[in-house]
C-alpha cells in the first residue's frame, strides 16, 4: 500500500473517507480457493464420467483426444456454471458480492471533492446518437445537483469528413441548448494513431490531469446521474481503487436479436456480475466503457506497450481495457466490479451480422492477449481474465474440434467389429458393456451446467416483486424461447468464432468501423450469402452423421439444425416487426422496457428532436452556413501548412470550384478540412459551387 | 464611383478604380459580410468597403502577401475586422485563425436575428453591450492545457520494480 500513498487524493486525510462505501471484503483467498475447488473437481468428474463412457471397451487414440477437448471445454463451463452460482445465492440472499453485508445503496455523505471528467471517444459514430446519449447523461447528472463535479469531453478519431462536421455543430447545438459552454469539451485528433487508445492517450497527455477521475463512455454509453456520482463517489473514498466498473445493462434496441440479448443481459447478467464481482474482488477486469477510473494512475501506468512483430497477432494493442486493467493492478491499484450499481446503459448490435462483425474485431483484439499472458510481471488474476477472453473465442474452434473428433470417434468405431472373445482359450465371452446411463448422466450433467444458472436466474425473476417489469408470467416463455434460440444460434456462432480464430491465427487484420446502432435488418439473401458455407458445413456433416449412425445423427441433431437453419434464424431475428410484436406479447421485456427510467426516456426524447442534425455533406454545409465554417475554423488545431501540401489544396479548391462538390474524393475533403484555410464562403464567393 | 478620396495621400484613389476593381471589392465585402450573417446592412456594407479601398490606398497589405487581388483584399477584410474585434472586446488576439474564427462564431450566434449588424465595423461608440453579448456567445471547445507524458509500459519490467528504484 505505501507504494501508492503518492497517488491518493493528497488534500482529503485517512480519516475523511466514508467507512460505509469501502471496496473490502472477508475471505478472498477461500472464494477463489472454494470457486477454483469446486470448478476443478466437477471438471475431474466430468472427464472421469467422459473416460468411463468412451473407455469402456478399450479408449482409442480418438477418443483419447475427444476426452481432452472435452474436458478443457468442460472446464471453461465449470467456471462459468459455479460463478452463476454464487451469483444466484448473493442474489438470493440480497448480499453485497464484496463485503458479504446485507445490500444497501450507497448514501452520500457530503457533496463531492473530486472533479471529474466524462470521455465519450468516438470514431465515425453517428454524432445525433453520441450527442442524445451525453445529453440525457448530462440532464440527469443536473438533477443530482453534482454538475460542479463534472465535464464532458468528446474525443473524435472521425475520419469521414460530413460525421466530423456534423460532430461539431452538435457539439456546439449541445452547449448552447444545455447552457454548457465550458462544462462539454470536444477535439479532434488530427491523425488516430492506436484507434481508441490512442485516443485516450492523447487525452490523457493533454488535458486528462486537469481531473481527478475519468468516466470513460462508448459511443452508445448512457449513465445516470446518480451512478456516475456514485462511481466518483466510490472512487473519492477507496484510494487504492485504479478503476471500478459499472455493469452496463444493453437497451435501446427493438429487434428480435437485440431484445433476446437484452433480456437474458437483464435477468441473467446480474447474477454473472455478482458472482464474478464475488471472486475477483479487487482484480476485477476493466470492459472498456460505464467505468470510472482515477486519472493519475492511468497516465501513470496504462501507457500500452507496441508488441513486437506484425498485426494482428503484434503491433498496437486493439483491446485494450483488459491490459490497462492489468496494469492498473501490476501497479499495485485495484480493480472493481460493482454489480449492485444501476443506470449504466450500453446499446447491443441489432443482428447477429453485426453482432458478429463486432465480435471479429474482438477476437483480433483477444487473440492478441494470448501474448500477455505469459509476460512478466502481471498478476495471476490478470491471466486469467486474459485467459478467459482468449477463450471467449478459442473455446469454439475446440467445441468444433471436439464434435468433429467425436464424429470420426464415431465412425471408426462402427467400423470396428466387436469381439466377444478377445483373448485365447476363454470359454467366457466379454460381452459389451452398456454405458447408456453414464452418458445420460454426462448430458444432464453437462446441460445443467449450461443451463442451470439461466434458467435459476429466470426463475428467481418469475418469483420475485419485479416480475411484471419482465412481462408477469410471460418471463417464462420468454426463457424457454431465449434458451431454443440460445441453442440454435450457438452452432453459428461456433463456426463464426472458429472462423475468426483461424483467420486470426493465419494473419489476417480486420478494419475499425463503428457498430451499426439502429434497428438494421439483415435482408434474407444477405443472410444466405454470409451463411452458405455453414449450411454446406451443416449438411455434409448431417449426411455423414447420418451414414454413421442414425442415433448419433440425432444427438447432433441441434447442432446441425443451428447451422442449416442459419439464414432463417439471422434473418427473422433481425426483424424489427417480429420484435415489436413481441414486445406487444409480453416477451423478452425488460425493466427498462416497461418502466423506461428518466435517462433513457430523455435519450429517446433528443434523439428524436436531433433527427433535423442527419449527417449531410459537411463540406456544402460549411459553404452554406457560415456559422458551421466559423465554428469548424474555430477547432482546427493552430499549424500551418507546408508548401506541398499548400499546393494541394489550392488545387482541390480549384477543381472545387471548377467541378463542385461531387468530384472531391473523401481524402480530398479531409484535406481541405484538415487545415486553417480561408472560410470557403470567401473562396466560392462569385463561382457556381456546384459548377452547374 | 463612390466619393474615395484620400486627401492624407494628396490623390484620389477612386480616379485609379476601374469598374472591375469596384465589382471586386463589393464582392468581397458582401462575402465576409456574410461570413458574419450580415445579409443586408447598407451601413455594415459600407463600413467595409471604405476600410477595403483604404487598405489599398495605403498599401498597407505586404508585398509577399500578394498572390492576388483576392487574396490582398481578403487580408485586408480580416485585419479590418479583427481590428474591430479587438476594440469591442478588448482583446488583443483577435488576429489568429481560432480566436478569429471564435469571435465570428460567437458574433453570429449573437447576430441570428440581426441585431448587432449595424454596429459591425463601427469604430465610434461604446460597445460594452455587444461585448458582454460575445463574451456570452464564446464557445470554449477545450479546457486549459494540462501536458504530462504517458510513458508506454513495458513487458518485460515490473512496475513496482521501477517504482521502488
Amino acid at each position: 500500500m505505501s507504494q501508492k500513498s503518492d497517488h491518493r487524493n493528497e488534500n482529503i486525510s485517512e480519516t475523511q473517507y466514508d467507512p460505509t462505501v469501502q471496496l473490502r471484503g472477508p475471505g478472498v483467498g477461500q472464494r477463489r480457493l472454494f470457486l477454483f475447488g469446486a470448478s476443478i473437481a466437477a471438471t475431474a468428474y466430468a472427464a472421469w464420467l467422459m473416460t468411463d463412457v468412451l473407455g469402456a471397451d478399450q479408449l482409442t487414440i480418438m477418443e483419447m483426444v475427444v476426452v481432452a477437448f472435452f474436458t478443457i471445454n468442460f472446464a471453461w463451463i465449470s467456471l462459468s456454471f459455479f460463478t452463476g452460482i454464487v451469483g444466484l445465492i448473493l442474489r438470493g440472499l440480497k448480499l453485497d458480492a464484496i463485503t458479504l453485508k446485507r445490500l444497501k445503496p450507497i448514501v452520500r455523505k457530503g457533496p463531492l471533492r473530486s472533479k471529474n471528467v466524462v470521455v465519450i471517444p468516438v470514431y465515425n459514430e453517428d454524432p445525433n446518437r453520441v450527442f442524445a446519449g451525453l445529453r440525457a447523461s448530462y440532464e440527469s447528472l443536473a438533477k443530482t445537483g453534482e454538475l460542479e463535479a463534472f465535464d464532458f469531453f468528446v474525443l473524435s478519431d472521425t475520419r469521414d469528413p460530413d460525421i466530423w462536421i456534423a460532430e461539431e455543430l452538435a457539439w456546439a447545438k449541445a452547449c448552447t441548448d444545455l447552457n454548457a459552454r465550458g462544462k462539454i469539451f470536444f477535439r479532434r485528433r488530427p491523425e488516430n494513431t492506436e484507434r481508441k487508445s490512442g485516443n485516450l492517450k492523447e487525452f490523457c497527455e493533454t488535458y486528462a490531469a486537469n481531473y481527478d477521475h475519468m468516466i470513460v463512455f462508448d459511443a452508445d454509453s448512457v449513465m445516470s446521474g446518480e451512478a456516475m456520482v456514485n462511481m466518483a463517489y466510490l472512487m473519492e473514498n477507496n484510494p487504492d481503487a485504479g478503476i471500478i466498473q459499472s455493469p452496463p445493462q444493453p437497451t435501446g434496441r427493438q429487434t428480435l436479436f437485440a431484445r433476446i440479448l437484452q433480456f437474458i443481459s437483464r435477468v441473467h447478467g446480474p447474477t454473472m456480475s455478482a458472482g464474478l464481482s464475488f471472486w475477483c474482488m479487487g482484480s476485477s477486469n476493466y470492459w472498456g466503457h460505464n467505468a470510472i477510473i482515477r486519472t493519475k494512475a492511468f497516465i501513470e501506468c496504462c501507457g500500452l506497450p507496441v508488441l513486437s512483430g506484425k498485426p494482428p497477432m503484434g503491433g498496437h494493442i486493439l483491446s485494450h481495457d483488459f491490459v490497462e486493467a492489468a496494469f492498473m493492478r501490476k501497479a499495485g491499484w485495484r480493480c472493481w466490479l460493482i454489480p449492485q450499481l444501476e443506470g449504466s446503459w450500453e446499446e447491443l448490435p441489432p443482428n447477429l451480422i453485426d453482432f458478429a462483425i463486432r465480435d471479429r474485431r474482438w477476437c483480433q483484439g483477444n487473440m492478441q492477449h494470448a501474448r500477455l499472458m505469459v509476460a512478466p510481471g502481471f498478476k495471476p488474476l490478470s491471466r486469467l481474465h486474459f485467459f478467459m477472453g482468449v477463450m471467449s473465442f478459442v473455446s469454439s474452434p475446440l467445441w468444433l474440434l471436439l464434435l468433429l473428433s467425436s464424429t470420426i470417434a464415431t465412425l471408426q468405431n462402427t467400423q470396428l467389429t466387436y469381439s466377444f472373445f478377445p483373448g485365447h482359450f476363454t470359454m467366457f465371452p466379454q460381452w459389451p458393456v452398456d454405458r447408456s446411463f453414464e452418458m445420460l448422466v454426462l448430458l444432464i450433467f453437462t446441460i445443467g451446467m449450461l443451463v442451470l444458472p439461466k434458467i435459476i436466474s429466470i426463475l428467481m425473476v418469475c418469483l420475485g416483486r419485479d416480475r411484471k417489469k419482465y412481462g408477469g408470467v410471460m418471463v417464462l416463455f420468454s426463457g424457454l424461447f431465449e434458451t431454443i434460440y440460445s441453442a440454435l444460434q450457438a452452432p453459428i456462432m461456433m463456426m463464426l468464432h472458429s472462423q475468426f480464430v483461424f483467420s486470426v491465427l493465419t494473419g489476417n487484420q480486420v478494419g475499425w468501423d463503428a457498430q451499426e446502432r439502429d434497428d438494421a435488418g439483415v435482408p434474407f439473401k444477405a443472410a444466405l450469402k454470409t451463411h452458405r458455407t455453414i449450411i454446406v458445413i451443416g449438411l455434409v456433416w448431417g449426411a455423414v452423421a447420418v451414414f454413421v449412425d442414425t442415433a448419433f445423427f440425432w444427438w447432433l441433431s441441434p447442432i446441425l439444425a443451428g447451422l442449416v437453419l442459419s439464414p432463417w434464424l439471422t434473418h427473422y431475428s433481425s426483424s424489427l416487426a417480429i420484435g415489436k410484436a413481441a414486445r406487444r406479447m409480453k416477451l423478452f421485456l425488460t425493466p427498462e422496457e416497461y418502466d423506461s427510467p428518466d435517462e433513457l426516456r430523455g435519450l429517446a426524447r433528443i434523439s428524436a428532436e436531433l433527427v433535423d442534425g442527419d449527417v449531410k455533406d459537411g463540406l456544402m454545409r460549411l459553404i452554406e452556413d457560415p456559422y458551421a465554417n466559423a465554428l469548424h475554423s474555430a477547432l482546427l488545431p493552430v499549424r500551418k501548412p507546408d508548401a506541398r501540401t499548400t499546393i494541394e489544396i489550392g488545387i482541390i479548391y480549384e477543381k472545387l470550384a471548377r467541378l463542385g462538390i461531387e468530384s472531391l474524393t473523401r481524402d480530398e475533403k479531409i484535406l481541405i478540412l484538415s487545415w486553417p484555410v480561408k472560410p470557403l464562403d470567401q473562396i466560392m464567393a462569385g463561382r457556381d459551387v456546384n459548377g452547374s | 464611383m463612390t466619393d474615395m478620396t484620400v486627401a492624407s495621400q494628396g490623390f484620389s484613389y477612386a480616379a485609379f478604380e476601374s469598374a472591375a476593381m469596384t465589382r471586386l471589392i463589393e464582392d468581397t465585402a458582401r462575402a465576409w459580410l456574410r461570413s458574419f450573417g450580415i445579409m443586408s446592412d447598407a451601413q455594415a456594407n459600407q463600413r467595409l468597403i471604405n476600410a477595403l479601398r483604404d487598405a489599398l490606398a495605403a498599401d498597407s497589405v505586404a508585398s509577399h502577401d500578394r498572390a492576388s487581388m483576392q487574396d490582398i483584399l481578403d487580408q485586408a477584410a480580416h485585419d479590418a475586422i479583427a481590428g474591430w474585434l479587438a476594440r469591442v472586446t478588448g482583446q488583443q488576439d483577435c488576429y489568429g485563425s481560432a480566436s478569429f474564427s471564435m469571435l465570428r462564431c460567437a458574433f453570429l450566434s449573437a447576430n441570428r436575428d440581426g441585431i448587432w449588424s449595424s454596429r459591425f465595423l463601427d469604430q465610434d461608440g461604446d460597445h460594452r453591450d455587444l461585448a458582454m453579448a460575445l463574451s456570452v456567445q464564446m464557445m470554449l471547445p477545450t479546457p486549459s492545457l494540462k501536458a504530462c507524458e504517458m510513458p508506454r509500459q513495458t513487458l518485460e519490467k515490473r512496475a513496482l520494480e521501477r517504482r521502488a528504484s
